[in-house]
């Protein structure tokens, strides 16, 4: 297979900007970072490696974000826009300023970038009203958990939410595993994700980094759970092997591409990490056929978020039908 | 570029092919480290690595290479670096000598 003839939509991405990250989250990140080299022997501070990663968050408008995508022949990407607000109290806007920021960015590059939004269900009410909005609004279209806030993605404070991206046909992608050490990792399971996709059958349940953490529980879980699916960012620093095994048992079409923008950054390019998946024919096993190739790299994203349409569709025939 | 210059850079193309094997020490990937390598794609340079490189270098010639992030993080090869290197030497010294003219 060429690498020109695959369409890649990156289903996982942020916004490189300082503005949507706490800094206590990305302080923990740091230490933990500076720990690691100090391992080595080799004397660090974590100060210097915050300035280090804060470098490379300088991209408010995903201009540069745009131009690696040229680069690395990735046509859309889903930008997801996490609240950390709610548990981390030193973020330097608010949810809603987060929201109207993506918002322009939507609209800065007309057709590359899709948007979930997430919204702490502590918020209650005002924050369900939050989401119908950015949905119906801004043209948000899914919703982003992040369980290491403090909640699980069962937790029932959420089935408003889940009500919302039924009615319009939206995904929800839910963190998985281990992440900044300023927030507890408990909550990130992915069995907690398990009972709100038994309960709302239509709605379509991604994993992050399924292929990366409790990478076998993931397995299991989109093996039996028609509306569970997987993306694989954080592939870039993790085990081959977990990657292949989704391939060669048949889970490519619940398996979606993705990359954590700009988490990588440091490691290389967009260019770089496409490349190391479509040239390098062992991360797919013999007997993977082209379209599973496709499925993985672009046509189940397209599923996933192609029903907000459908349902959009169906709506206004219902609509014109009762008129 | 003076004689002394073409010395000084050859050394410090040295230190860097030096320091890449030392922070890459037990990875796969070639065993010879030439200036053209590409220390992501052939040397598998993860974060860690590139940033204790980049700690090394700092201690070793005395410079605040954490000022050159952005272009650190933009490089491919290993002579990039040296590159660097070199030139936040250079930028070091012109700030002494405009420290010392004052």
């Amino acid at each position: 297979m060429s690498e020109s003839s695959i369409e890649v939509i990156d289903f996982h991405c942020h916004i490189a900007s300082v503005d949507y990250f706490p800094k206590s989250f990305l302080e923990g990140m740091s230490e933990n970072i500076s720990r690691a080299i100090g391992a080595r022997g080799v004397p660090s501070s974590s100060t210097k490696v915050m300035q280090f990663i804060v470098a490379r968050m300088q991209d408010p408008l995903c201009d540069q974000l745009v131009m690696e995508m040229d680069e690395a022949g990735i046509h859309k990407a889903v930008l997801l826009l996490p609240d950390f607000t709610y548990a981390l109290k030193d973020c330097s806007l608010t949810i809603e300023e987060m929201i109207e920021r993506h918002r322009r960015v939507l609209e800065r590059h007309g057709g590359r970038f899709f948007s979930f939004v997430g919204v702490d269900p502590r918020w209650g009410r005002d924050g369900v009203t939050l989401f119908e909005k950015a949905v119906r609004d801004y043209g948000f279209r899914g919703l982003k958990l992040y369980p290491p806030c403090g909640y699980l993605p069962s937790d029932h404070s959420l089935y408003p939410f889940y009500e919302i991206c039924e009615q319009y046909g939206l995904p929800v992608l839910t963190h998985i595993g281990a992440t900044s050490p300023a927030l507890p990792f408990e909550h990130a399971q992915p069995r907690y994700v398990e009972r709100a996709a038994y309960e709302f059958p239509n709605i379509d349940f991604v994993l992050a980094h399924g292929s990366v953490h409790y990478a076998e529980e993931c397995r299991m879980l989109c093996s039996h759970r028609p509306n569970m699916y997987m993306d694989v960012s954080g592939y870039e620093i993790a085990d081959d092997a977990n990657l292949r095994a989704l391939f060669s048992r048949n889970l490519s079409h619940k398996v979606l591409f993705g990359t954590d923008w700009p988490i990588f950054r440091l490691q290389g390019s967009q260019a770089h990490w496409v490349r190391r998946l479509v040239r390098d024919e062992g991360m797919f096993p013999q007997g993977v056929l082209t379209p599973d190739k496709r499925g993985f790299f672009s046509e189940t994203a397209m599923r996933l978020l192609s029903k907000y349409e459908l349902r959009r569709e169906s709506s206004s025939d219902r609509k014109r039908l009762s008129e | 570029m003076s004689l002394n210059d073409e010395k000084d850079m050859d050394d410090i193309q040295r230190t860097v092919c030096g320091l890449f094997r030392q922070v890459t020490s037990g990875a796969s990937g070639p065993t010879e480290i030439e200036l053209s390598t590409d220390f992501r794609d052939e040397l598998g340079v993860d974060s860690i690595a590139l940033l204790s490189l980049i700690f090394i270098l700092e201690q070793r010639f005395k410079l605040d290479m954490f000022a050159l992030s952005e272009r650190i993080a933009e490089s491919r090869v290993v002579d990039d670096i040296a590159s660097l290197v070199k030139q936040a030497i250079n930028a070091q010294q012109e700030g002494t000598r405009g420290g010392s003219r004052r």
